[in-house]
């Protein structure tokens, strides 16, 4: 079995029925994904502004990743389990879709940051180098995510 | 002329056609639009989780305000540039639609709330002293925040879903 077949057999589930035949639920799943991405990236982007040496200025980074890191799980976990649902019910044209492709490249790599430097962070505080370095890609990473998911309607 | 053939005229002008017809300008325009929910409320958020008590609660309210407001004022600024391109774009599909007339509702629900807390608790932020409870006014102005932004996003991308 390969990863077309994957793709197809998802295409064709139930869940993913379910889905296209309701006229309402494909929109109702991209508000809730939108909802849990501008937590997702807002929390992430005022920690991140703060490893940059902006925004929160008169906490420690310790502080501010300890304040905003349970949000960003709960925008995480809400934008992984609508766009979870969201490619079954279109996993015949996302299997095409070079964008959704890179998006989920970019995915991985952003989460593996988020749950390697910057759970890191909320212990102790980074080295100058670390911060700046640490800041920057992630804004770059999770962006790019948020701009190779709007691709996909595009391309 | 009607509202309507106002409209129609924005929409059907020649910077108006130019961005909708676009490859490449109208998809940017519409990922710096959604982006930009990160930078403007997505930061309001995080204000509001602290006024209405629900986290953030390491910072005094008046602190998030100060340091995060050039931030979400830019981008906010970024929000209403693209948003006005995109209604020159689609002035006329966009009058057509009412989940758009229901996200200008809450826009402006949005604003009068942000207006009504710049003159009321603005002012007195600084005197806050952590170890009470928020005045109840500043805690339902975030909850205020925190639905009407909401619905403005939710209203946004239902929109966009009818247009398509």
């Amino acid at each position: 079995m390969n990863v077309h077949h994957i793709f197809l057999w998802l295409d064709h589930s139930a869940l993913a029925a379910l889905i296209r035949d309701s006229t309402w639920a494909f929109a109702a799943l991209e508000v809730v994904h939108l909802l849990g991405l501008t937590l997702l990236l807002g929390s992430i982007a005022v920690l991140d502004l703060r490893l940059l040496g902006a925004g929160l200025k008169d906490q420690t980074v310790t502080e501010i990743a300890r304040d905003t890191s349970p949000w960003t799980m709960i925008g995480l976990g809400t934008v992984t389990v609508t766009g979870i649902i969201m490619a079954v019910a279109e996993a015949n044209r996302l299997y095409d879709s070079g964008p959704f492709f890179i998006k989920m490249v970019l995915f991985v790599l952003a989460v593996t940051l988020t749950f390697t430097f910057h759970r890191g962070v909320t212990k102790s505080e980074p080295s100058a180098g670390a911060a700046l370095g640490g800041g920057i890609v992630s804004l770059l990473l999770w962006f790019g995510v948020g701009f190779a998911g709007r691709a996909i309607a595009f391309f | 002329m009607s509202l309507y053939e106002i409209c129609q005229f924005i929409q059907d002008s020649e910077i108006g056609t130019a961005i909708r017809e676009s490859q490449i300008v109208f998809p940017v325009i519409e990922s710096f639009h959604v982006l930009g929910l990160a930078v403007s409320a997505g930061a309001i958020v995080l204000l509001d989780l602290r006024l209405t008590g629900l986290g953030m609660g390491r910072v005094m309210p008046a602190q998030i305000m100060r340091r995060l407001k050039p931030w979400y004022m830019t981008g906010f600024a970024i929000m209403i540039l693209t948003g006005a391109l995109l209604f020159w774009a689609e002035a006329e599909k966009l009058y057509r639609s009412p989940t758009f007339r229901w996200k200008l509702i809450f826009l402006v629900i949005a604003g009068l709330n942000a207006a009504y807390y710049e003159v009321k608790y603005v002012p007195t932020m600084d005197t806050w002293d952590g170890k009470s409870e928020l005045p109840s006014g500043a805690k339902l102005a975030g909850w205020c925040s925190l639905i009407s932004w909401a619905a403005v996003i939710g209203f946004g991308r239902w929109t966009a879903y009818g247009l398509k």
